[in-house]
């Protein structure tokens, strides 16, 4: 079935690619595509949606509104499992690059399942965008890759990257406001005198909860004395699921004189 | 700590409902920060002294339970002997409810409960089990669904007596005073104070300006200065909803000054600020004079906007009343935690109002976003400690996925590393930490792990909530052996009430009952002292491989840690023998060393015993 096809579910003919898509059409589109009965019948598909778990008490409230695309995905999980037989991936982590994946915990399987498999992307690198609205072009190609596996880019699950750059990048880095500089020396060391900016994770702590750092996403540059601490706590915080790990000299390595 | 319950059902100085529109005005102490150290519950909070027991729909149907299929649940229950073992909870979670309100009502979802919640209350009640519903203290549920309670704490109150219902998940989506899941982010600027540059304080021939940076003491955690921009910023609660921080200390920051004035009377204070919508930098301020236990607050509101967060004004019009000689000024913001307990507790007391008598169990699960901790024992019986332990759950036909292990919260492991640390806020006066349901049943779950996570969850006095389609399960088979096991729910259920501690963990030498680790190659050894004046230990192999050594604890080592909080303690002390029963594969024997060990302990797996003191 063709964009064009999906698109042509409307009660009044056409579906205008560029407007944003109503939870009704999106629904009878979904529904046309794995070639549902109901979904032909433009009357009866909310309805049916309904009665075979596809869609929610919350959809036929939301008919004649643009689609969440939370519900979006939420629908499109739902026929994946229940109409067209497929089974979830087991690492979804990729989708952890999402930075409103966790907003939702009602939501999150379905949004990770579906950006996973290639079927929704995020509305950028980074977002998901649970509530915005999808236009009918846009929804024509999600439910399109529903359908058909050959038109999905699977996404790889990401391995941490783990680099090592020079001082001058970091400071860059550092300035623009984009990453944190931490020193993975002891808690001794740091406070004897260490690079300007730094913050202090001590491996040992890093070790007893490589969670500690928060916010995943960030960016992070590495350093210590000799530079096999910072390899090491390179290693633990790329398993703890941190992505963008840099590491620098170590203090011994490198005068880092006009800097502390 | 004592314990005082006041005998009013109802405490008149709550709304009956919670406002919409506009925050919460809190001035009864009673609900203030410093109250949450008294270990005083609130009027009309119910005595349920020991963990709840039951099942839950969401692990094992998330939005697709049904009526018939809860009915199938009881049906359940009962014939695997699961009601004589204390699960006695059949909990609806979301999804049951139409997506908008009736004439400002709560409406049964027609499709999937078309009978309505009494006469599936009634179905429930006469198989001797009892009843439990979901709501949340937002505007709408997680789902969704527009019927959160906020503004309808009466009219739901009402319609739960109605249905008779015995116990009430609460969540708090769509929550309007926080910037909670679904809230609009913008409502950090309730619950952060501004990023502060200076006070100034004037008055009787006083004036003095100081600097945040330079004059402030931080207190707490959470509170940094800014050195470079010349502001202290972060001031509020701790969010505590992910695995990155521990649970232990103050969670919350604030920003304090010392200033000594001539004489004691009114003074002026201005604050130079900058305001924010954002997690660290909000809008609302309070400001106290004194100590946490002796303050007097003297402002308690939003002030005025600002650019940004980088652009600073003054805001002058605080007074306050200073003695002659040193006074201590805080400004903080504990909004976080006063207005997520405000709003449960007006919730709970429209419950009073509606039925005086009535015994419903208050299941508190905001995730442990605001340190719950701290005040959720005043009213409820346990709260959630962080975001959710599994979020592929199963449907009709369905398993589910679960995770021994994980990089965010949705594994047993990362659950029972924040419970486990977190024993000292739990007891039979105030409540339970509650580390999610049970995900035994669920696909990636072995038996081995399932073992392992029904230990940990009842030596942790944990909320035993069953998650998974019961219809799959048989009279003896593994899971039942693992859910029916008499002995180790004992634990959970013990008359004595005291939530395990954890005396050794082979990552951390020196603290092992409040370190908080998630590294999970290492093995833990929780304690547990019961009323009959037995011991439980639980050795955990948390790894997935297998720890190849000897972990032995001793007597005196257990005295050491949970001494204090043993019956007959002296007689377990003194004995000459113990006798040792593993309570998984009930092998008892006698033993007159002074020590228990565990040698290799296979990937995920656990040893639990319960040792009595034998003087005979």
């Amino acid at each position: 079935m063709t964009a064009a096809d999906l698109l042509s579910a409307g009660e009044d003919g056409m579906l205008r690619p560029d407007e944003a898509v109503t939870t009704r059409q999106f629904v009878t589109m979904a529904l046309r595509a794995v070639g549902a009965e109901a979904g032909r019948r433009a009357g009866g598909c909310m309805e049916y949606a309904v009665e075979k778990m596809m869609a929610e008490d919350y959809d036929i409230l939301n008919a004649e509104k643009p689609i969440e695309r939370r519900s979006a995905a939420r629908i499109l999980h739902r026929i994946l499992i229940a109409e067209l037989g497929e089974e979830d991936e087991s690492d979804w982590s990729a989708a952890e690059r999402l930075q409103d994946l966790y907003s939702c915990h009602v939501c999150l399987n379905h949004i990770a399942q579906v950006y996973v498999k290639g079927i929704m992307g995020g509305r950028r690198e980074d977002l998901f965008d649970l509530e915005g609205q999808m236009t009918c072009a846009e929804a024509a190609g999600s439910i399109q890759r529903m359908a058909d596996r050959e038109k999905r880019e699977k996404v790889q699950g990401v391995k941490s990257a783990i680099r090592e750059i020079t001082p001058d990048r970091a400071f860059q880095m550092l300035a623009a406001g984009r990453a944190r500089l931490v020193d993975v020396r002891s808690a001794e060391e740091y406070s004897r005198g260490h690079v300007e900016g730094a913050e202090n994770a001590p491996l040992a702590e890093l070790d007893k909860n490589p969670h500690m750092l928060g916010d995943k996403s960030a960016v992070l540059i590495l350093y210590c004395r000799s530079g096999f601490k910072s390899r090491i706590a390179a290693n633990i915080l790329a398993g703890a699921g941190f992505r963008k790990i840099y590491t620098i000299p170590g203090i011994d390595q490198y005068d880092y004189g006009e800097y502390r | 700590m004592t314990h005082v319950t006041n005998s009013r059902p109802e405490h008149a100085g709550l709304p009956e409902t919670t406002s919409r529109e506009n925050p919460m005005v809190i001035t009864d102490r009673d609900y203030m920060f410093p109250a949450f150290f008294n270990g005083r519950v609130l009027p009309g909070k119910k005595p349920h002294r020991l963990p709840a027991m039951g099942w839950n729909s969401w692990n094992a149907f998330g939005c697709g339970n049904t009526e018939s299929l809860t009915r199938a649940m009881a049906d359940k229950i009962v014939e695997l002997g699961l009601k004589d073992l204390g699960y006695e909870y059949l909990v609806l979670d979301d999804g049951c409810y139409r997506s908008t309100r009736v004439d400002g009502k709560l409406v049964n979802n027609e499709v999937k409960f078309p009978g309505g919640f009494r006469a599936l209350s009634d179905y429930i009640h006469d198989k001797g089990l009892k009843f439990g519903m979901y709501n949340d203290v937002g505007v709408a549920l997680c789902s969704g669904d527009q019927v959160g309670t906020c503004g309808f704490e009466d009219v739901d109150a009402k319609a739960y007596t109605e249905w008779g219902v015995d116990f009430l998940k609460v969540d708090n989506c769509y929550y309007l005073w926080d910037n909670a899941t679904f809230s609009d982010g913008a409502n950090a600027r309730f619950t952060y104070a501004p990023n502060i540059r200076s006070i100034h304080v004037s008055g009787n021939g006083f004036s003095r300006l100081l600097s945040a940076v330079g004059d402030g003491t931080l207190t707490g955690n959470g509170a940094s200065k800014n050195i470079n921009g010349d502001f202290v910023t972060g001031i509020g609660t701790i969010d505590g909803t992910n695995i990155d921080a521990s649970p232990g200390g103050v969670r919350s920051g604030e920003l304090e000054f010392t200033v000594a004035v001539p004489a004691g009377g009114q003074y002026s204070l201005t604050v130079n600020y900058a305001s924010g919508q954002e997690a660290g930098t909000g809008c609302w301020l309070q400001v106290a004079v004194g100590d946490r236990d002796a303050e007097e607050r003297y402002f308690d509101d939003l002030l005025p906007a600002t650019d940004s967060p980088a652009v600073f004004a003054e805001y002058s019009g605080i007074t306050v009343k200073l003695k002659a000689g040193e006074n201590k000024i805080r400004l903080m913001n504990h909004r976080r935690q006063e207005n997520t307990l405000y709003s449960y507790a007006v919730f709970c007391n429209a419950l009073n109002r509606a039925n005086p008598d009535h015994d419903i169990l208050l299941s508190i699960c905001e995730w442990g976003k605001t340190q719950p901790q701290n005040w959720g024992y005043k009213i409820g019986s346990s709260w959630r400690i962080l975001n959710d332990i599994c979020f592929s759950v199963g449907a009709d036909g369905s398993s589910g996925n679960g995770e021994w292990m994980s990089n965010n919260t949705a594994s047993i492991t990362s659950q029972y590393n924040k419970a486990v640390i977190m024993d000292e806020y739990a007891g039979p006066d105030r409540g339970w930490n509650d580390p999610d349901m049970l995900v035994i049943g669920m696909d990636g779950i072995t038996q081995t792990m399932g073992k392992t996570h029904m230990s940990m969850w009842c030596m942790m006095n944990a909320p035993l909530m069953l998650g998974l389609d019961l219809r799959r399960v048989a009279l003896d088979d593994q899971i039942h052996r693992i859910i029916a096991n008499a002995d180790v729910i004992g634990l959970n259920q013990d008359a004595l009430a005291v939530q395990a501690k954890r005396i050794y963990c082979s990552k951390e030498a020196e603290h092992p009952d409040t370190a908080y680790i998630t590294n999970n190659s290492r093995v833990d050894i929780l304690a547990k002292p019961l009323a009959d004046g037995d011991v439980a230990l639980c050795f955990i192999n948390l790894d997935t491989v297998a720890a190849r050594g000897k972990y032995t604890v001793t007597v005196e080592k257990i005295l050491e840690y949970i001494g204090s909080k043993m019956r007959k303690r002296d007689e377990f002390y003194n004995a000459r023998t113990y006798r040792v029963k593993d309570l998984w594969t009930k092998e008892t024997y006698f033993t007159a060393d002074r020590e228990f060990s565990v040698e290799n302990l296979e990937g995920c797996d656990s040893v639990t015993i319960r040792i009595t003191p034998d003087n005979t």
